[in-house]
């Protein structure tokens, strides 16, 4: 099966159902089938063929996701890129993905990009009706399963943009467990708030679609807004929510599920980052009728564990990211790559078949190892149960003491009214942030840490805010981070 | 507390207040097409708006209309005294 092959089931059951809700108007499974046809078209019309690739510089809309069933069918990889980055960053990543047309709804793009072609996104013309029964599977030997699908970007340790690409067969293998696990179905309307240039979003589309589900977009500017997110799940009666602990922690933080709101979620999903046990607690209170889940995994492998949590996290314990997902074999391995003893600290090496084909870098394509190396580290309990301990990156050395940046902002972590904690160094001491509570103390946290730390993982110096800074994708933003604490100290 | 000069005056020097990049933000300067407010700001905001007049925001509340400049945030200030 291919990717643009989720909507044949739902464009038989649901042809006239809602399959899109963006800005108030609605698009049935027949409209979105008929539009990715137009774009596919489109596409094949400015000379793209199977095998070539397509930049989309959009903001969310239905067109966009046309555009990527469209892109999918006629073999055509696309390659959504972050609408906020800048002129320079997608000169970049579209030079080295080797890309020369881009679809788009920003203005005056075409002046910004020299020798990229820029299309606007949306089709002038509404497509031929006829069109959508020509919607059946071109056979191809060149789009099979493990064809290309579709390029993600993470960002280098350089600042250059890494692609990554991934087979139709990666997502779908994704998608499948994910629907499956989530039990989704016709009924379900999933909210959609994270951006395409981000793998959760690929939950949302092809989840959303492939179940006949509703798929509503939020507004770009929702997660600054948690009144913009808390109106769509209400006017919508969202059931399902997939997005990062910060949007969730966002929400609470407004009290936006204050007299009943939010009731209609059944499922809520995050990922992306760890999640402090406090608020998570707080949040499963705030709505009990829902199913928590804890995805896990970086953009190369997207979900390859995962935890269906049965109560509130003991916040004296650690949290569990679960088990193997999507059919991923997982191992945990030390430094010489062999096997740690149960109950050791190892790094994550995931095999399965969402473990991506490999990086597009400047200097071409690199293949996947298999297994693939996550950098994530990882502890294995009595029950099977994976518990995460932070990033290969987040080994560091504190004169001369090696210390894991994860078991620091754990520990923080597990004190009462912090729900977000970071940890660094800059120049010769460890640095942390915490946010949480308005009267944090950082003295107590302090104390704390000198009594569950070994003395080389003390902070130097611990900062308290309201809220840590974010990128767009909702991940942390170190750079900022690391400019507050040069500033502060 | 409710003259509307002082509250504001009070809203934008806490608003110039929030980052370095924010100096030169006037009474109208539209904060979100500035890119003035992100996710982090706009709850300091909101904390700094719920102690400094000793309002109620809902949730519901916390949307562009009522956050697009000084000017409409002394106006949501404004309306919740009266």
């Amino acid at each position: 099966m291919l990717l643009h092959e989720v909507i044949s089931g739902p464009l038989v059951d649901r042809r006239n159902k809602p399959a899109v809700i963006s800005e108030g108007v609605s698009i049935s499974y027949a409209e979105l089938s008929q539009r990715a046809c137009a774009q596919m078209t489109r596409l094949q019309d400015i000379g793209l063929t199977t095998g070539d690739r397509i930049g989309v510089i959009a903001r969310k809309s239905p067109d966009v996701i046309a555009a990527f069933l469209g892109a999918a069918r006629a073999g055509i990889t696309y390659a959504p890129l972050d609408t906020e980055a800048s002129p320079p960053y997608w000169a970049m990543a579209l030079e080295d993905f080797k890309i020369s047309h881009v679809l788009s709804d920003i203005p005056g793009l075409a002046d910004k990009l020299d020798s990229i072609c820029v299309h606007d996104v949306t089709l002038e013309t509404e497509p031929d009706a006829r069109a959508i029964e020509q919607y059946v599977p071109i056979p191809s030997a060149n789009r099979m399963p493990h064809g290309d699908a579709y390029i993600l970007t993470t960002s280098g340790s350089t600042g250059r943009p890494k692609g990554v690409l991934l087979s139709h067969r990666n997502a779908l293998a994704f998608v499948d467990w994910a629907a499956h696990e989530t039990a989704l179905g016709p009924n379900d309307t999933l909210l959609s708030v994270a951006p395409f240039h981000f793998d959760l979003s690929v939950f949302d589309i092809y989840g959303g679609l492939s179940r006949g589900a509703r798929i509503v977009l939020a507004p770009s500017t929702a997660t600054t807004f948690p009144g913009q997110l808390i109106e769509a799940i209400e006017l919508h009666r969202v059931t399902v929510l997939y997005t990062v602990p910060t949007v969730l922690r966002i929400l609470l933080e407004a009290d936006a599920f204050a007299h009943g709101a939010g009731q209609s979620l059944r499922s809520i999903i995050y990922a992306g980052e760890p999640f402090a046990p406090q608020p998570l607690a707080q949040l499963m209170r705030a709505l009990p009728n829902a199913t928590f889940f804890n995805f896990f995994g970086p953009t190369e492998t997207n979900v390859c564990l995962a935890h269906r949590f049965t109560g509130p996290p003991d916040p004296a314990q650690e949290i569990p990211i679960g088990g193997p997902a999507c059919g991923a074999t997982i191992k945990l391995v030390n430094d010489a790559g062999e096997e740690v003893a149960k109950g050791d600290i190892g790094q994550i090496l995931v095999d399965g078949p969402t473990v991506m084909k490999g990086y597009l870098k400047a200097d071409g394509f690199v293949r996947a190892q298999r297994p693939y190396p996550t950098g994530d580290f990882a502890r294995q309990g009595a029950d099977g149960t994976y518990y995460f301990r932070g990033r290969r990156d987040q080994q560091v050395k504190v004169r001369g003491a090696r210390v894991e940046l994860g078991s620091v902002e754990n520990a923080l972590l597990h004190v009462d009214g912090v729900k977000e904690a970071a940890a660094f160094v800059v120049g010769n001491d460890l640095v942390a942030f915490v946010a949480g509570d308005l009267a944090l103390d950082t003295q107590m946290l302090g104390n704390i840490c000198t009594k569950s730390l070994p003395p080389g993982a003390v902070p130097r110096k611990i900062v308290a805010l309201s809220l840590l800074p974010r990128l767009s994708n909702g991940k942390l933003d170190l750079a900022q981070l690391k400019t507050m604490a040069t500033e502060r100290s | 507390m409710s003259d509307e000069k002082q509250v504001k005056m009070k809203i934008l020097e806490f608003v110039r207040s929030l980052n370095s990049a924010n100096q030169s933000v006037e009474v109208d300067t539209d904060l979100i097409a500035t890119g003035s407010l992100d996710s982090l700001s706009v709850m300091e905001l909101v904390a700094f708006l719920t102690d400094e007049f000793k309002i109620e925001i809902a949730a519901a509340d916390i949307i562009p209309i009522n956050l697009r400049s000084v000017a409409t945030l002394t106006a949501f200030v404004q309306a919740r005294f009266s």
